[in-house]
């Protein structure tokens, strides 16, 4: 019986990480810089349009599409930083709108240029077949996909925990005072997170697009899956948005193949007892 | 002596290995004036948010008029007979003074007084008492600081607490504010016990007829005001604080 | 004397002008503007709900779609069991109700930025399940023929124009209108002050989560409402009715029109709304880019509304602490 969802599974656990992949840069952005990027999304499919536009079905058209991602990412990052920078004090309302629109136009815009289907890149021949798993056939890419994903997460975590720019964001991130006690501007704090989040986005865009192709949905529903992932995560944390990445992949997955009409709000089931129960937690100790 | 109406028992509040507040045994009696004070960081606004529910303990109970409240928040506590001012004052900015005090009123009211007789006249009493009648109308957010203090306690009132916590009600107020503080403390009734934390040591000596020193989260001693200033280790420790500032 | 019952003669009056404007538009006006306005009606239902949401409870909220779209549905289906406008009315508001009171619970354990992406995920994931749920919702197609009823039992069936543009317009005044006496009643100061000031108000012994849960559910029988109008006077719902842009178009008339402000917010919906059905036809299929665009404008032209706003949510940087 098992055996009927081992796959769902795999398929949750490739989702998954590339739910993190993303959401790890807009927990990022709003850890440390405070600001809630709501055209995170847009820089995903911004990463997944270049990839597909330049790959070629060799493995250097793969390459240069993670390459080419990473570059969107860094572009959409420095447009972002150049419309949030005037509006600095101005609150998290007015950068969510902001931000907001931007997605908006960014999409019609994108849709403009590379049409309303959801595209998928042409991948080396060796990567577009399938394996054996367990007995049954599994997308070869998605295994290479998890294998990277897992790579780029080790990476990151190391980077957190093990140096001083990762001390120092997780500094930030625990006690938002500290941006002025690092005597850093606050205005490159939010260009490094706005990068870094964006390139991770954009890498993501072009990673992801065999598995989840950019198109016209795509942004709002990235979007809105890695918004999920970092309000079960907790904001700011990158440990809570992979554990919270894994299990809404599950849900998307494995939720669909057991309760498929409802499997939407299993999704919004996860993010309430998260906030219920951190509730609980929190009460009483609003001084 | 009356009843006790607030009792500390052990309570605690640990952030990881620092105790700000540590196994505290204080009894508040009916009708009391107690003050609480000690050196910067002794722990004092902690205690009183522990006893008002602000903050939850990390050992040890509160007990409001014998009933265990450790696990109650603020707002049932105050449903219970606890009013309380905060350190920076605690309004509704957009509303005016009688709504301020009559928003207090309101959990203490019956659906009857909340929706269909509404009176207004205690609550114009009680703003009269302080000094406030003429900005009855004036918004609190327009208010002076000394005001805007007055305002709070006349808010920490308006529900008829058998328990008062006023956290450095003098804090930042001139001379002559303090005067009218001290002179709307007079005229809380005796139904009403007061523990306020301050530092204005004019205003505690004027005021208090209980006095707790509290020192690194413990406390040292709980007297009468003459009792407390002639014994040696509150002299010490007060000197201590000196030399370190 | 009492405080919370100020009123300028000013805003009296520009009411009652644009209220009888309302009622008396069929007398001058051509059948296609009186479709359009009882479009908007519902659409207004639910920018109201926004305003009262965001702007006077303090929680901001990108997600009153998703109880919109529950009143849209639950309608639809109570016309295609031939029940007059008022009980679709009525049962919209009741299911819209019950749903905010489900998610609600959630959703006020959530202050500023959270409250933001919990109700946009809120939002996004019921336009979703209406386009999956196939069995309710007739999925991607939606219920394209829902049928005409009467406004009250024994009425005529609402088939004409002006009879389902006056259905229509005076249902939301009505709605609208009781919307408005809460407010100024003390359970508008109650909400007001859980904005201000919530450690005050849990200081006086208020139950401060259980007020902005009660205003959610009554926000939401409000958008709920909406859904209803909305399927009374186009009689279809679909996925597109309820989805991220009518969302994002309702947000922008909700921030042009000054959140706090219910009759701002009626403003700001029938100028975008007019704005986009002046501009689009010219610009066939930019819609999401001008929406966009209007955002983006709205953003950094109004600063100071927008910045009032942002202060009355004491959701500037550095004073988020009430």
């Amino acid at each position: 019986m098992i055996d009927a969802y081992l796959i769902p599974a795999v398929n949750g656990l490739a989702y998954g990480l590339l739910l993190f992949t993303v959401a790890a840069g807009l927990t990022l952005i709003f850890g440390v810089a405070d600001v809630l990027n709501l055209a995170h999304g847009t820089v995903y499919v911004a990463g997944g349009y270049v990839a597909v536009s330049v790959s070629d079905g060799t493995w250097a058209g793969l390459g240069l599409g993670v390459l080419a991602g990473a570059a969107a990412g860094l572009v959409s990052g420095a447009v972002l930083w150049a419309a949030l920078t005037p509006l600095s004090g101005r609150g998290h309302l007015t950068q969510a709108l902001l931000t907001f629109g931007i997605a908006l136009a960014g999409g019609a815009l994108l849709e403009k240029a590379f049409g309303a289907d959801e595209l998928r890149p042409v991948l080396p021949a060796a990567l577009d077949g399938s394996v054996d798993l367990a007995g049954h056939r599994f997308p070869t890419y998605r295994l290479l996909f998890i294998a990277v994903a897992a790579v780029l997460a080790v990476a990151g975590w190391l980077v957190i925990t093990r140096t001083r720019v990762g001390a120092r964001v997780r500094a930030v991130v625990d006690d938002r005072d500290m941006v002025a006690a690092l005597g850093v501007d606050p205005r490159v704090v939010l260009a490094a997170v706005l990068a870094v989040g964006g390139a991770l986005a954009g890498v993501a865009g072009a990673l992801g697009a065999p598995i989840l192709g950019p198109g016209p949905s795509t942004a709002p529903q990235t979007l809105l899956l890695s918004l999920i992932v970092v309000v079960v995560g907790g904001l700011g944390s990158i440990g809570g948005a992979f554990l919270a990445a894994i299990a809404v992949g599950q849900v998307q997955s494995l939720g669909v193949v057991l309760l498929p009409s409802v499997s939407p709000y299993l999704l919004f089931a996860a993010m309430a007892v998260a906030l219920l129960v951190r509730g609980w937690r929190g009460r009483g100790v609003t001084a | 002596m009356g009843k006790p109406v607030l009792e500390l028992r052990g309570t605690g509040r640990a952030y990881g290995a620092l105790k700000a507040v540590d196994d505290v045994d204080l009894t508040v009696h009916a009708g009391a004036r107690h003050a609480l004070i000690g050196p910067n960081g002794a722990g004092k606004s902690t205690l009183l948010h522990l006893a008002a529910g602000n903050l939850r303990p990390t050992a040890g109970r509160v007990l409001l008029a014998g009933r265990d409240v450790t696990r109650h928040g603020p707002a049932r506590r105050a449903r219970l007979g606890v009013g309380r001012t905060f350190q920076t004052p605690a309004l509704i900015g957009s509303a005016d003074c009688l709504t301020n005090v009559a928003l207090a009123a309101w959990p203490a009211q019956t659906f009857r007084a909340r929706w269909l007789r509404r009176d207004h006249a205690p609550h114009l009493a009680r703003l009269d008492a302080l000094g406030l009648a003429d900005d009855a109308a004036t918004p609190a957010a327009a208010l002076s600081h000394g005001r805007r203090r007055l305002l709070e306690l006349a808010v920490a009132l308006a529900a008829s607490p058998r328990l008062l916590l006023l956290d450095e009600p003098a804090a930042g107020l001139t001379d002559d504010d303090v005067g009218l503080l001290l002179t709307a403390l007079g005229t809380i009734g005796a139904e009403v016990a007061v523990l306020l934390v301050e530092h204005h040591q004019e205003l505690v000596r004027a005021f208090a007829g209980t006095v707790t020193v509290l020192h690194q989260g413990a406390v040292v001693t709980t007297g009468t005001p003459a009792e407390v200033a002639a014994d040696p280790r509150v002299r010490e420790i007060y000197q201590g604080a000196l030399g370190a500032a | 004397m009492i405080p919370t019952r100020l009123r300028t003669p000013l805003g009296i009056a520009a009411a009652v002008v644009a209220v009888a404007a309302l009622l008396l538009l069929p007398t001058v006006a051509d059948n296609y503007t009186l479709i359009t306005v009882s479009r908007v009606a519902g659409l207004g239902l639910l920018a109201a709900s926004t305003a009262l949401m965001t702007g006077v409870a303090g929680l901001p909220t990108l997600g009153q779609i998703a109880p919109y779209a529950v009143g849209a549905y639950t309608a639809a289906h109570l016309a295609h069991l031939a029940l007059p406008g008022l009980v679709q009315l009525l049962g919209a508001a009741a299911a819209a109700a019950v749903f905010s009171l489900a998610t609600g619970a959630a959703v006020v354990q959530t202050r500023g930025v959270i409250c933001l992406m919990v109700t946009l995920a809120i939002g996004e994931l019921t336009a979703i399940t209406a386009g999956q749920w196939t069995s309710l919702t007739g999925g991607t197609d939606g219920m394209p023929r829902v049928p005409a009823t009467p406004a009250l039992p024994g009425g005529e069936n609402l088939v004409k124009v002006p009879d389902v543009y006056t259905y229509t317009v005076v249902a939301a005044l009505a709605v609208l209108a009781v919307t408005m006496l809460v407010l100024r009643s003390p359970a508008g100061t109650l909400i007001r002050g859980c904005r201000d000031n919530e450690a005050r108000m849990r200081a006086s012994g208020h139950r401060v989560s259980l007020t902005l849960l009660w205003t959610f559910t009554g926000a939401g029988a409000i958008a709920g409402a909406g859904g209803a109008l909305l399927v009374s006077s186009q009689r279809t719902v679909s996925p597109s009715n309820v989805g991220f842009e009518v969302a994002a178009l309702v947000l922008l008339a909700v921030v042009i029109g000054g959140a706090a402000s219910i009759p701002g917010a009626l403003a700001g919906v029938a100028a975008v709304v007019a704005v986009r059905d002046t501009i689009a036809p010219k610009l066939p299929g930019e819609a999401p880019l001008l929406l966009g665009v209007l955002f983006i404008a709205a953003v950094y032209l109004l600063p100071g509304g927008l910045s009032g706003v942002a202060a009355r949510l004491g959701l500037h940087n550095g004073e988020a602490g009430a």
